[in-house]
């Protein structure tokens, strides 16, 4: 048998393989961002990914964070960062840092005094990987965008008070994550930086009660919350009261000590949907009807302990976010439709 | 007499949650340890055993503090110099 092919079947290939790679470039861009807010217990972590590049934000406080990126397919990190230099937020990253090729690390430029601390900023020296400095400026991950806040200057010598925020976007959405920020840099962020209104917020502080304030909540508008919380930690953490007004402003609220990691994916024109590791989720939603969840949290809301209903039920019942017919049964947590 | 170093990592409303070593802390009751004490604080911690019995004492060691934040702003200060400015695209 002749196996060498003749020049008229090898331009044939040739073709064939172009026009293969020429319908699988819509495809590549077309692939989700992800943002995954790992359950790393009492801490935070967030894995932030798209086209085939990964950054950690926070690493939890325990080594077991690598095994968890690598269940996720990651085996190298674009950038590092450290919204404050806490232990529950750096102690994982000795283990990533030793264990991960890193390009890019940042934290905030506050260093803490613990021998966590040194160790990490060792492993960046000793690995050649390249600071950068928390300065207002861009990262760029594929079509998504990473906008840095630093921390704004604030009078106490307090690590949460000097986190980075990070702002991801990608078409019409946007995410904001602000470390442990407490209410004196909430305060100063809200007097230097023109904040957008967000699709997701990751509850500062471990969802406490000095991670928010009225004004920070009606001028992001979130309609996703996420608490990332360890189970029985005892420091209180959530805040009830806390909780509640973040139900009372965003459609849905998840904690990652009760519903596992929670992943969001957004496409490329900025339509989202939620998923946590117990199996629940939020459907696709629409950049417009973001915004029009966003308005009606906003028309309802009482920045008050109190439940605000988005929706009150008179004929049907209350099932999650609306109103069903009072034979069907209802399969939703409970969301913020109200029976009337 | 046993002796270890300790940091305080973080206070959390009635907590102190202190470094006991690289990425490891511990979670102790503010009312037992010394009054004023601040996030940033390299505590010095005697351990003296008597038998089937010890005792131990904790207080406030300045100058380990002091060494420990010139160490790691040293550090940092190194680390600053590779940072190429600019927006960054990965």
């Amino acid at each position: 048998m002749n196996s060498e092919r003749s020049p008229s079947s090898t331009r044939w290939v040739l073709r064939a393989i172009v026009l293969l790679l020429a319908l699988a470039a819509p495809l590549r861009a077309q692939a989700d961002l992800e943002i995954h807010f790992l359950d790393v217990g009492q801490g935070d972590a967030t894995l932030v990914r798209e086209g085939g590049k990964a950054v950690l934000i926070d690493a939890g406080e325990y080594p077991s964070i690598g095994r968890k990126l690598r269940s996720l397919g990651v085996d190298s990190l674009s950038l590092a960062i450290a919204s404050h230099n806490h232990v529950d937020h750096i102690g994982g990253f000795e283990s990533v840092l030793s264990s991960f090729p890193v390009r890019y690390y940042m934290d905030n430029g506050f260093p803490a005094t613990t021998r966590t601390q040194q160790r990490v900023l060792e492993l960046v020296r000793d690995g050649d990987i390249t600071y950068l400095n928390a300065t207002r400026r861009t990262v760029a991950l594929g079509d998504a965008v990473l906008q840095i806040l630093p921390p704004p200057p604030v009078d106490d010598e307090n690590q949460n008070d000097h986190s980075v925020v990070v702002i991801v976007e990608r078409g019409t959405f946007r995410a904001l994550l602000s470390g442990d920020s407490e209410k004196p840099e909430i305060r100063a962020l809200l007097t230097e930086d023109s904040l957008p209104h967000v699709d997701v917020l990751k509850a500062a502080h471990h969802g406490s009660r000095n991670g928010l304030t009225p004004r920070w909540l009606t001028t992001l508008k979130p309609a996703v919350v996420v608490i990332s919380v360890g189970q029985g930690n005892p420091y209180g953490h959530p805040d009830p009261i806390a909780v509640e007004l973040y139900r009372a402003v965003a459609g849905r609220v998840f904690r990652t000590d009760q519903d596992g990691a929670v992943t969001i994916f957004v496409n490329k024109t900025g339509c989202y949907r939620v998923t946590t590791e117990a199996g629940g989720e939020v459907p696709p939603v629409a950049p417009e009807t973001a915004d029009s969840m966003r308005n009606s949290a906003r028309t309802r809301v009482r920045l008050s302990p109190r439940r605000a209903c988005c929706k009150i039920c008179r004929k049907g019942k209350a099932c999650g976010n609306s109103c069903i017919s009072r034979r069907y049964t209802c399969h939703q947590p409970q969301g913020c439709a109200c029976n009337g | 007499m046993d002796k270890w170093s300790w940091t305080v990592d973080r206070l959390e409303g009635e907590w102190a949650v202190l470094e006991v070593e690289p990425g490891r802390a511990m979670d102790i009751p503010r009312s037992t340890l010394p009054e004023g004490l601040e996030e940033g604080d390299v505590l010095k911690i005697s351990v003296s055993r008597e038998r089937e019995s010890a005792s131990w004492t904790l207080e406030r060691d300045e100058a380990a503090t002091k060494e420990r934040r010139s160490k790691i702003e040293e550090l940092r200060e190194e680390l600053k110099r590779r940072d190429p400015g600019g927006d960054i695209v990965l």
